[in-house]
């Protein structure tokens, strides 16, 4: 514990900026936006079948409520992408890798590079059309504290994971 | 096979294609079992057309998807990392530092036997699970692996379904008799009972009666419902001291079963320090000896009551880093009782000399405060409003007990708010909290495994943060609603601890 007796002063230490902060893919947005819709259309569908062959008389008004209520989340989804998208971002510091998303919750998550267990890089269908990718920090404060970032070119999250392999290598 | 080239891609065995279609067929059944039961109840004459298809075309897909796993499921080594590609439609490509590898586990089952593999478990720290499984690998790589990646050993591989791990860590100890360093004697332990928090143990135990009864009510509901009919015109005749007996009865109950449970649970129990373990067993009928090498030990915890203050004891809780399946269970150790001259050698033991500087404590924003209890009131206001809107139940018996609880909540809320306070010095974080009782935690800010700032919209408008950090023990600390600016140099300055540090962690 070399470093006990330096002195470090507050202010001194390296603070993280807003304007630091790279965006996503411009194309994770619509990603988005079309996951999302999938997800809102496959409902809307079971529900159009189940009312179809459901005998249920009378369940009119019902259903109408329904599906009123599944279009506004659906549209509550969109905008949450919407205005959601511009304050996800993440940077790569020498030694951390910082994460920011959520626009009434914000959050901003640090993993230091030597606290990371292991890395992954996850490519669902979906991510492989629009040629994006998932990298996900693993670290051993159980799982709610590990990172996912998705939305980045598979090169680039190929580059971070090869940095921060780098990293955890030198920390020994 | 002495030598493999690890730096080339590799596949497992291919016999192990049947694991994998085998486990596609598992994962069918799981996700997809009331479609077979369906299947199973659905009469009709286009029965046996239906089983027919459904076995070619389940029988297609699990050999297509079996082949494909096992196919694009390929594992190498790449610089200083195992590196595991798997998946064909959803990629995933995940890769592990050797050096952070704590555990390889060998385990096999019957039919891993017959034919001839075993499952690799490559584990680092942290998640519940083991981050690499390789299920259908020769017996000869298996020792190959251990070899390279291998701090531990696996034992031989004989009886059925063997699931045998010895960790370095292992939880053999030398015993040696030092002087136990805490001692806990039947009056001690009946002394730790009777300041148990019975309020929580009340609480227990009226959720298990009502949940005996909600079960009781599903196997005999006509009954249940006559009997709860007689019950409601009870309850209206029920008087007050009925009522107080009955939970007095219920409270007693609570009380000294939680003494012959501590003692049950704790008798005989010593703590002593051996060559940088602590070493500490207890139990009556259950024996159990754990052994916490020290520096795993992320984070502990005191705990007290007013009673505990008065019988001069808290509550201590060992909280360790833990891989390997056996630890996790002890991932968390509690001490029932522990005075302050002991907790002062413990303190002395774990974060060396006692005199450190700390900055003056800071609190927690009064907006926590209001927060907190404005989200409980929501919680109760529908209830006071289905009260006051329905006739019937407008009567001073139901709307007084929900005064009375969001009054006695409230107060809590304040203690809470009142006694939540943090403190840094060089390199220990020390966090104090509680709402009757005290609870203070104590851990090296480089033992820190992840660092949150959290700030919604309002707290952002009156410059408030949330800090969160995550430890491997398993814990998360919150530090709720402090400045923004203390929060950032907080996070700042235990992300400078966490990354400038080389010590172990584990």
């Amino acid at each position: 514990m070399q470093f006990e007796n330096q002195n470090i002063p507050i202010d001194e230490l390296p603070i993280i900026k807003e304007e630091d902060f790279s965006p996503l893919e411009a194309n994770f947005k619509t990603f988005l936006f079309i996951r999302n819709s999938i997800f809102f259309i496959v409902l809307l569908i079971g529900v159009l079948l189940f009312q179809y062959f459901s005998k249920i008389p009378d369940s009119q008004w019902g259903f109408t409520v329904l599906y009123i209520v599944i279009i506004v989340f659906w549209i509550i989804s969109m905008a949450v992408v919407y205005i959601g998208f511009k304050y996800k971002g993440y940077i790569l510091r020498k030694h951390d890798v910082v994460y920011k998303s959520g626009f009434i919750f914000q959050q901003k998550t640090i993993i230091p590079k030597n606290r990371i267990q292991h890395i992954e890089i996850r490519q669902g269908i979906m991510l492989r059309m629009f040629g994006l990718s998932k990298l996900v920090l693993y670290t051993a404060g159980g799982s709610t504290s590990d990172l996912s970032i998705s939305g980045l070119k598979p090169d680039i999250s190929n580059a971070m994971k090869e940095e921060i392999s780098r990293k955890i290598a030198d920390n020994g | 096979m002495g030598n493999i080239d690890w730096s080339k891609e590799q596949r497992q065995a291919p016999i192990g294609l049947l694991l994998f279609a085998a486990q596609t067929f598992r994962n069918i059944l799981k996700g997809a079992w009331p479609i077979f039961l369906l299947f199973i109840i659905k009469d009709g004459d286009s029965r046996n057309e239906l089983y027919f298809w459904a076995i070619i075309l389940g029988t297609a897909f699990i050999l297509i998807n079996g082949s494909l796993s096992y196919w694009y499921f390929r594992f190498n080594i790449e610089g200083d990392e195992f590196v595991v590609r798997k998946g064909y439609l959803k990629k995933i490509k995940l890769a592990v530092a050797i050096d952070r590898i704590q555990t390889v586990n060998i385990k096999q089952s019957i039919f891993q036997r017959i034919i001839g593999v075993v499952t690799v478990e490559i584990d680092t720290a942290g998640a519940k699970e083991a981050e690499i499984k390789l299920i259908a690998i020769k017996k000869e790589l298996a020792s190959e692996f251990e070899k390279r990646f291998g701090r531990t050993v696996a034992a031989s591989i004989d009886t059925n379904d063997i699931e045998t791990s010895v960790s370095n860590d292992a939880q053999n100890v030398a015993s040696q008799s030092n002087n136990p360093l805490i001692e806990l004697s039947v009056e001690d332990l009946v002394k730790v009972g009777v300041s148990q928090n019975h309020l929580k143990n009340l609480l227990v135990v009226i959720a298990f009666v009502y949940s005996f009864y909600y079960q009781l009510g599903q196997t005999f509901q006509n009954q249940i419902e006559e009997y709860a009919e007689k019950g409601m015109q009870n309850i209206e005749k029920l008087e007050i001291t009925t009522l107080v007996m009955f939970i007095i009865v219920i409270f007693a109950f609570a009380f000294i079963a939680s003494i012959i449970k501590m003692v049950v649970k704790y008798y005989g129990l010593t703590m002593q320090y051996s060559s940088g373990n602590y070493v500490i067993s207890y139990g009556l009928i259950n024996t159990k000896k754990v052994n916490i090498p020290i520096h795993k030990i992320q984070l502990i915890i005191y705990e007290d009551n007013p009673i505990k203050k008065l019988l001069g004891f808290k509550n201590l809780s060992l909280n360790q880093a833990s891989s390997n399946e056996n630890v996790k269970k002890d991932q968390k150790i509690i001490i029932p009782a522990c005075n302050s001259k002991q907790q002062e050698i413990i303190e002395k033991e774990l974060f060396g000399s006692a005199d450190q500087i700390y900055s003056p404590p800071i609190k927690s924003h009064p907006f926590y405060f209001i927060k907190s209890f404005l989200f409980f009131s929501a919680i109760l206001a529908p209830l006071l409003g289905v009260i006051i809107y329905n006739d019937k139940l407008q009567d001073l018996r139901f709307v007084l007990p929900i005064l009375i609880i969001e009054i006695i909540v409230g107060f809590l809320l304040f203690l809470d708010y009142k006694k939540r306070n943090f403190r840094i010095s060089q390199c220990i974080i020390e966090i104090n909290k509680g709402q009757i009782g005290n609870t203070y935690k104590r851990m090296y800010m480089y033992k820190v495994q992840s660092v949150s700032i959290k700030q919604s919209v309002f707290m952002k408008r009156r410059n408030l943060a949330t800090i969160v950090l995550y430890t491997a023990a398993g814990n998360r600390i919150t530090i709720p609603y402090i400045e923004s600016e203390v929060a950032y140099n907080t996070a700042n300055y235990i992300l400078f601890k966490i990354e400038s540090s080389i010590d172990a962690w584990m």
